[in-house]
């Protein structure tokens, strides 16, 4: 329900309420007091009849005459018809007023009362005058007393049913002026494209929008480097994989034109390039999928260590020897579970692997080396090639960098897959120059699950 | 033609450089940014092929190096980001074409002819000179008409004294058109190429300037 319309109705209601109350308020103590009014008025005619009876200036059948002149001047304008009637304490009528119904002069009690005489109502005030013998009637028509009472009683409310709409309009517009820094909001960021992704101006924003502004903010700034990562991502996938389509495609113009050997050879660079392609997808769409949040689907998160790293250097061992690169492994057998997919593991180390035997130098030594520790699984994997300077050491891992030193085709993506996994799973990476010597020292650090298994000593 | 290479990729790289070859086309192809810079002051090639994606060097600097030392070699800029912003920058450095990869191989060769041509102020394709025409891009010559079959090399050669008539080809030069940096040659080669063409295309073609090298006179009209 729309903000602005539950500030108005829930002020509205709430002020109408509160009219309502007023009104009735007043509307019934304005009618408390004309009941006074009147009847007070129908007590002073009748003391006045006994008062002038009392001083004898007045003869009896003239008296209820007097007793309804008197009624009716006055500022007040109440026109109630008022009668009075005069009857003997035995219930014989002295006087009266025109054809007004006789009232039952005997059987009203004295004071004030409510009668119905055939079938009408009146309001009676009876005062007995024991001296004189009489009993002095004052009444009026309660049907005509409700509708005077009514008629004034609206007169004076009037003017407090044009506040209502007055009111109403006043909270509507209050309301609409107060919601104006909300509105703006709202078109300031409506009016945004898709792309536009700045932040939205933190000045002039009332301090109770600020919080939202603030939210806002920080949700288009992560929007922003995401688009900023995928849009990066995309450029460099499409440059690196250009170059080779442009190897593949040359290499085929050249077996198309030219025949024997050179034929072969053009034939046989284009397959390996396309093997190269194959591989550099594929290693892009696992980068794109470990950067992405994570799916509902988990896949199995155990992984052996030591059965995973066993598996990558049997993989990796033909590469080895087509590089000249000695491969070995040392260090204890490591009996921890780590939590990652095996197929993650498996990666995070191929890559490194792989990376270490292609830039290891020729004739080299990689040495694959497993540490336990208290908490965790240290997988170290060292090479004897050229290392790198200081400054690449921070940026190799970016993606698609090669660093100047290039031998061998690697697709530049290994490292930042490896990072990625490390980043993705809570693995300790990192890529130091040895030592101890010429090379680099890749590290991997894998926390094990079960704290028991990662001090287990395992025989053999 | 005599085409100096700039690419890192081994693939690409070979594609070119025997994809070339096989139309005549010496290629000398350099791997890295820090050996072309090093390289091209001092080419004499007649085209670059430059790729900007050069690990270290960035292409574009390397170029505007090569502008900025005076040096007019005609550059062909191949690269893989081929936004109109790109090649504007590209162009902009000095470049004077540009190829996305990945490309064609004859379009190559024919970019590289045309910016070869250019280089030598002509405008038209063929090369004339009295009853002789050579066409570059099919290496071939014919003689008042008729086809006159050159071997590969012997073409080179033609197409080269015939871009230079009137001034002196040096033995180095025809060295390096024929070879380029990578063979090496017995120095009598040459030789053996001009007196094929005396042969086939008449003595008075081709001048031999003692110790120096060959020359295809101007022509007298």
């Amino acid at each position: 329900m729309s903000l602005r319309w539950r500030l108005i109705g829930g002020i509205v209601m709430v002020l109408t309420g509160l009219w309502v109350l007023t009104v009735a308020w007043f509307f019934f103590d304005v009618r408390a007091e004309l009941r006074q009014v009147l009847d007070a008025r129908m007590t002073s005619s009748a003391r006045m009849v006994q008062d002038l009876l009392a001083r004898d200036e007045l003869s009896l059948p003239k008296a209820s005459a007097v007793a309804t002149e008197s009624a009716r001047p006055g500022r007040l304008q109440l026109p109630t018809e008022m009668i009075c009637q005069l009857w003997t304490l035995e219930g014989q009528l002295i006087s009266a007023v025109r054809d007004a119904p006789l009232l039952p002069a005997v059987s009203i009690p004295d004071g004030i009362s409510n009668q119905v005489v055939k079938g009408e109502r009146w309001r009676v005030f009876a005062l007995t005058d024991p001296t004189h013998g009489v009993r002095i009637l004052t009444a009026e028509r309660r049907d005509l007393r409700r509708s005077l009472m009514m008629e004034m009683a609206l007169k004076l409310a009037a003017p407090l049913s044009l506040i209502l709409p007055v009111m109403i309009l006043l909270v509507w517009v209050t309301v609409r002026r107060g919601l104006v820094p909300l509105e703006q909001l709202r078109r300031s960021v409506q009016a945004r494209g898709a792309e536009a992704l700045e932040p939205l101006p933190g000045q002039g924003v009332p301090p109770e929008l600020s919080p939202l502004v603030k939210a806002l903010n920080g949700l288009l700034s992560r929007l922003a480097s995401a688009f900023e990562r995928e849009r990066r991502f995309t450029g460099d996938a499409a440059h690196e994989l250009r170059t080779p389509l442009a190897g593949i495609k040359t290499q085929l113009q050249i077996g198309r034109t030219a025949d024997g050997e050179v034929r072969e050879r053009a034939l046989a660079q284009a397959e390996a390039g396309i093997d190269r392609m194959g591989r550099l997808v594929a290693q892009m769409l696992m980068l794109a999928r470990l950067e992405s949040p994570p799916s509902g689907r988990e896949e199995e998160q155990r992984a052996q260590v030591d059965e995973v790293l066993a598996g990558v250097i049997q993989e990796l061992r033909p590469l080895a020897e087509q590089s000249g690169i000695e491969l070995s492994r040392q260090g204890a057998t490591l009996p921890s579970a780590v939590a990652l997919p095996p197929p993650m593991l498996h990666a995070a180390l191929r890559n490194l692997m792989a990376n270490a035997i292609r830039h290891g130098g020729a004739g080299g030594r990689v040495v694959v080396r497993g540490e336990r520790l208290p908490r965790s699984a240290r997988i170290e994997i060292l090479d004897a090639g050229p290392g790198l300077p200081e400054v690449e050491l921070a940026r190799v891992s970016a993606r698609f960098y090669r660093a100047e030193t290039t031998e061998q085709a690697g697709s530049g993506l290994g490292l930042s897959i490896v990072a990625a996994i490390a980043q993705r799973y809570g693995l300790g990476f990192a890529l130091a120059n040895r030592t101890d010597g010429q090379g680099l020292i890749a590290s991997l650090e894998l926390p094990a699950i079960n704290r028991a298994d990662a001090g287990a000593v395992r025989t053999g | 033609m005599h085409v100096l290479l700039i690419e890192d990729d081994a693939l690409v790289g070979e594609g070119i450089q025997v994809g070339l070859r096989l139309q005549g086309v010496t290629v000398d192809w350099i791997r890295d940014g820090h050996q072309a810079a090093m390289a091209l002051p001092q080419s004499d090639h007649d085209v670059v092929i430059l790729d900007l994606a050069l690990p270290g060097r960035s292409g574009l600097d390397l170029l505007r190096e090569l502008r900025r030392a005076g040096r007019t070699t005609p550059v062909l800029i191949l690269t893989a980001f081929d936004t109109v912003d790109d090649r504007v920058a590209g162009l902009d450095a000095g470049a004077d074409d540009h190829l996305p990869k990945p490309f064609d191989l004859q379009e190559l060769s024919a970019r590289l002819r045309a910016l070869s041509r250019r280089r030598r102020g002509r405008a038209s394709a063929l090369l004339r000179h009295g009853r002789l025409a050579f066409d570059p891009a099919a290496l071939e010559a014919s003689l008042d008409g008729k086809e006159v079959a050159l071997p590969r090399r012997e073409a080179v050669l033609l197409q080269l004294l015939l871009e230079n008539r009137g001034q002196v080809v040096s033995l180095e030069r025809i060295h390096d058109q024929l070879y380029g940096w990578a063979e090496g040659v017995e120095s009598n080669a040459p030789a053996v190429h001009i007196h094929n063409l005396r042969r086939k295309l008449g003595k008075e073609l081709i001048e031999t300037v003692r110790g120096v090298g060959y020359r295809i006179a101007r022509e007298t009209s």
